[in-house]
């Protein structure tokens, strides 16, 4: 392969990989416990966010870029500072914004939430660099590949894929434990649990919480990879994005959501990108927005399972034959 | 809120199949005979800065056409292809590895604001990379493949700096909104307005895109100006317009930018404070561009008959970033003949040599003229629409700049005074 | 106190836009994203009839509140209600509008182009009024404003067709079972506030001077934000959330401009802490309620 095409794919896997874990801590959220997180994407940018100042070093020594807690940590604690940064502000927001009732009310703070923070990391440049935002953000290990760019981005790749067979491995225990068979039954019904003497709200806790974490830990892979975050990264679209992903791919399901990341952020945004250009500049793409549109309609038209959907768990009652039933 | 349109864009098997297919078929790479040689454009083409991928796109365009006519370079044709990095790192990054693997482009034009994260990319690749980045992170870059068209924001600062403490303005308001050269512009224009004795009433920063500005506005207009130096966008500008006109009865002195002269900003701006208004009190301090002369003559000829291509192309007869794109082209394409070859590792060292002339260099105006010469075996140097374009050590275009009124007639900015580049040395 | 002045302008057209989108909660429970983009078809359609058909901006509003009467009516009939009839969810109907709003905006930019565009209108000056300075377009958008709330009041509160969609709103199933044809009430209910929604767009592209295919979805978070302050579904307390959040955010200004936005919306984050559910929750609350088991 030509090292063009080589590059391209490092790109698309490395993205396959961050959008792979943060559908999972989504479909945790959302997918399992049915809390609906509309401030996603704040815990991810965090995460990018946390990483980038914690590896850029002292602020001081930049000259057109302005941060907070300029550092040079060595790998991986930027990342591991990230995803407990993610998990703690998650911690901070659901104490507050679990406080309404009823569960559409909790989603309108989280977007109220994902807004002011976009805002004021636009207002407040001393802390992000505002609205330019971080850019030249060092990649972990880079000097020890003489082999340039090629070979350290399918280093790149292969650490993203450790990254995420491990967080593979606890959503997987973590989905299949009591906690997880709990969580369900919060999604099903939330009085009927709590019946049962189940605090509903701390478990919703716990969930924004792990479902932040792994928010954050996406962030930090990527932007380490990419070398720079926005404010333009991190808009209430790309949350709604990644509720398509898990939709299509099928809510509940690790293995499904997977597929919907390839599908709905992969492929289909890709394969637009091959269309040949037509028109006049700028045509082609507001088409391409369009034809994601009718995808989503589509989907929920004909699929709204998504196409693997969430296995049916179905708990035999014990064999006894009816009384007056037919033997 | 909604403005910026989000990043995505990712992975899958397919595309990579699609890579592996179309390499495995040994097409791309190898430009046969005549093929057709791509010219990557890369900027944002969808949301709230969809007009800098517009304009990108126009300039390309007529860059193109005088060079396809005159038969292309070494015998090849030039197709411009658009690459949407939507106004973000995150979405620019797949877009430019996707313009690389599947353009195999001899050029790149862009980014803007997103180079930070596109230029590394598309220099990695050895590939002759003009971008229109204002951001001073630039200023002292030292990949040679990388060539910025437009001057530093701090550079921009100096000038809006030394024109109002030249001309008799002792005291001076400016207005920046916060996600433009705000962070970058201001404090040069600061330090070489204040040195030559000037002095700010304001410094008032806005959040763009707001249905009011009032309180800001007020502000301003308590402190008394003489002037208001300012660089906001479209709606912005037209919203804070206005408004001023509104609670101060009538406008002061205005200086804008580079941006200040651009097609959509004057539309909007005029739209909100009427023409008679714009004419009487907007000025702006941009690279000088003559808007005259052969070379934009045959830029603007060339614009005007890509109807097809590009939307409303009379819009983009004034602005910078198309103009200078429109000579990016020629110079790559005269580079390429100079060469004798469309390997960018050939031809890129020669492009700094085509603007930068010398001694007994022939002066040529057009890709006509130059290639002409060049096949006649003399040196050239390229002076085109937008002038003479030389490159520092750095690669940035030193420029003038130029002190410009608005003209009904175009409905754009028309130089007045120009300000050469020794006086903002200083 | 030229701040009040500015306040009451956005307040006027904050407070078209955010009864138009409670008014559409109300009868059908649909979050409807697509709202902004609506907004956006007016601001253009009154943009036609202004510039391309030279007639003056008043009968562009007008034409404005009838495109965005027709979108509206048009999206929930041959969308929403399908979907809904479908058995699809209600929070899966978010992601249903957010596709029809990216849908319509994208179709706006394909056929307008990203290029910001103004209306055809004079330059005027400002009168002074009780202090405050306002152009006669000002003054006459707010007229407007109220007109169309007393006119929202008066049908609301003393027709047939208002007490029908109170009632649906309040309690469908039980509306229907009193005889309520619903389904008409809530088609003319989603004319009505398309009308309101489409007159916000076109007022609020005339108060920015200067719009392009992103106006109306850029204004719609401070529109929902209004509703939900009074209680998302209740007309009146958008109403009372508009005018809240239009001047406060106006007036915060005057301490710190920077941070006018988060003013309205750390307004509304204490409200949601401290009456979790809206300022006028009222029979709605109970309705959800019942929706939320």
């Amino acid at each position: 392969m030509s090292s063009a095409y080589q590059y391209y794919a490092i790109t698309l896997l490395v993205y396959f990989g961050v959008n792979t874990i943060a559908c999972w801590g989504l479909n945790l959220q959302y997918g399992i416990a049915g809390v609906l997180n509309f401030a996603f994407i704040l815990f991810q940018s965090l995460g990018a966010y946390i990483a980038s100042v914690l590896s850029l070093g002292p602020a001081e020594g930049s000259t057109f870029q302005t941060y907070v807690l300029g550092a040079t940590l060595p790998f991986p604690v930027p990342w591991l500072v990230a995803t407990a940064a993610g998990g703690l502000l998650a911690l901070a927001v659901a104490a507050f914004a679990l406080r309404p009732a009823r569960r559409d009310f909790q989603a309108m703070v989280m977007l109220v939430v994902s807004i002011i923070a976009a805002i004021l990391v636009v207002t407040e440049p001393s802390w992000f660099n505002g609205q330019r935002g971080l850019a030249a953000v060092p990649k972990p290990f880079v000097d020890h590949f003489s082999g340039g760019l090629i070979q350290y981005g399918w280093f790149y790749v292969a650490m993203t894929g450790g990254v995420c067979l491990l967080v593979y491995w606890f959503v997987h225990r973590m989905t299949g434990s009591p906690w997880g068979l709990r969580l369900r039954a919060m999604r099903e019904n939330a009085e009927a649990l709590s019946s049962l003497g189940v605090n509903v709200k701390a478990e919703s806790v716990k969930v924004y919480v792990v479902g932040g974490a792994m928010a954050a830990l996406s962030g930090a892979v990527l932007v380490q990879f990419i070398g720079g975050w926005s404010p333009g990264s991190w808009t209430i679209n790309e949350t709604f994005l990644y509720f398509v992903a898990i939709i299509v791919g099928g809510a509940g399901n690790n293995a499904g959501v997977v597929l919907g990341a390839a599908l709905v952020l992969g492929l289909f945004q890709e394969a637009l990108r091959y269309l040949p250009a037509f028109g006049y500049a700028g045509l082609a793409e507001s088409i391409q927005f369009m034809a994601l549109g009718v995808l989503i309609l589509a989907f929920l038209w004909w699929r709204p399972g998504g196409l693997i959907p969430e296995r049916r768990r179905t708990y035999r009652a014990p064999r006894r034959p009816a009384p007056g039933g037919p033997t | 809120m909604m403005r910026t349109r989000g990043r995505f864009s990712a992975p899958p098997l397919a595309a990579l199949l699609a890579a592996v297919t179309l390499t495995a078929c040994g097409g791309s790479s190898t430009p046969g005979a005549a093929s057709t040689l791509n010219i990557g454009v890369i900027y944002p083409f969808t949301g709230a800065s969809a007009n800098q991928g517009a304009a990108g796109m126009a300039g390309c365009q007529a860059g193109i056409t005088p060079v396809n006519a005159a038969g292309g370079a070494l015998g090849h044709k030039f197709a411009c292809k658009p690459f949407d990095t939507k106004g973000d790192p995150a979405d620019a990054v797949p877009a430019a590895n996707q313009m690389l693997s599947s353009a195999n482009p001899v050029m790149v034009i862009g980014a803007s604001d997103d180079a930070v994260a596109t230029s590394p990319i598309v220099t990695a690749a050895h590939i002759p990379n003009f971008a229109t980045i204002g951001d001073p992170h630039f200023d002292t870059q030292t990949n040679p493949y990388f060539y910025r068209l437009t001057p530093s924001d701090a550079l921009q600062g100096v000038a809006l700096g030394y024109w109002a403490g030249s001309h008799n303005l002792l005291s001076a308001a400016a207005v920046f909104t916060s996600d433009l050269g705000a962070q970058t512009s201001v404090p040069p224009l600061r330090t070489k307005y204040t040195k030559l004795g000037g002095h700010f009433t304001a410094d008032v920063t806005l959040a763009p895109g707001q249905p009011s500005y009032r309180t800001e506005v007020q502000k301003v207009i308590n402190s008394h100006p003489d002037a208001i130096i300012t660089e906001m966008d479209a709606q912005s500008a037209a919203t804070f317009w206005s408004e001023y006109l509104q609670l101060a009865g009538g406008l002061p002195l205005i200086i804008g930018t580079q941006l200040s002269s651009q097609s959509d900003v004057i539309k909007s701006v005029v739209a909100a404070v009427g023409q008679q208004n714009f004419v009487a009190h907007f000025h702006a301090i941009t690279p000088y561009v003559a808007l005259s002369g052969p070379g934009y003559d045959l830029y603007k000829t060339s614009l005007l008959a890509s109807g097809g291509q590009i939307r409303t192309p009379e819009s983009y007869l004034g602005h910078p970033y198309s103009i200078s794109d429109f000579d990016a082209v020629a110079i790559t394409a005269l580079a390429m003949e100079e060469a004798k070859s469309t390997s960018p590792s050939k031809y890129n060292s020669l492009i700094p040599r085509i603007t930068a002339g010398g001694g007994s260099a022939t002066v040529v105006h057009t890709y006509a003229e130059g290639l002409a010469a060049v096949h006649a075996g003399k040196t050239i140097q390229y002076v085109g629409a937008s002038g003479e374009l030389i490159f520092n050590k750095y690669q940035s275009a030193g420029r003038a700049f130029s002190y410009d009124d608005y003209d009904p007639a175009s409905t754009s900015m028309k130089p007045i005074t120009v300000i050469s580049g020794t006086a903002l040395n200083g | 106190m030229p701040g009040l002045g500015f306040g009451l302008v956005t307040a006027a057209i904050l407070t078209l836009g955010s009864v138009g989108f409670s008014l559409q909660f109300g009868v059908s429970n649909i979050f409807n994203l697509a709202y902004g983009d609506v907004m956006t078809v007016g601001a253009f359609a009154a943009y036609l009839v202004n510039t391309v058909g030279h007639a003056s901006i008043w009968l562009g509003m007008a034409a404005g509140a009838v495109a965005g009467s027709a979108a509206s009516t048009a999206i929930n009939t041959f969308v929403y209600r399908p979907f809904l009839r479908r058995g699809t969810a209600l929070f899966a109907m978010v992601m249903v509008s957010l596709a029809v709003g990216t849908i319509l905006e994208n179709g706006i930019q394909a056929i307008a182009g990203p290029s910001y565009r103004g209306y055809r209108v004079t330059p005027e000056k400002s009168l002074h009024l009780l202090g405050m300075l306002l152009t006669a377009r000002q003054l006459t958008v707010m007229a407007i404003a109220v007109a169309c709330m007393t006119a929202l009041h008066v049908i609301l509160r003393y027709t047939r067709i208002g007490r029908a969609m109170r009632a649906t709103a309040a309690n469908a199933e039980l509306a229907r079972s009193c005889g309520v044809g619903t389904g008409r009430v809530t088609t003319l209910a989603w004319a009505v506030s398309g009308a309101l929604c489409g007159t916000s767009g076109v007022a609020l592209a005339l108060n920015l001077a200067s719009f392009n295919f992103t106006v109306g979805s850029s204004f719609l978070l401070v529109v929902v934000a209004s509703a939900v302050f009074g209680s998302v579904g209740q007309p009146y307390g958008a109403m009372a959330g508009a005018l809240v959040i239009g001047v406060a955010s106006e007036l915060a200004a005057i301490v710190s401009p920077s941070l006018k936005q988060v003013v309205a919306f750390v307004l509304l984050a204490i409200i949601l802490l401290v009456r979790p559910n809206g300022l006028w929750p009222g029979t709605y609350l109970q309705k959800m309620e019942m929706a939320a088991r």
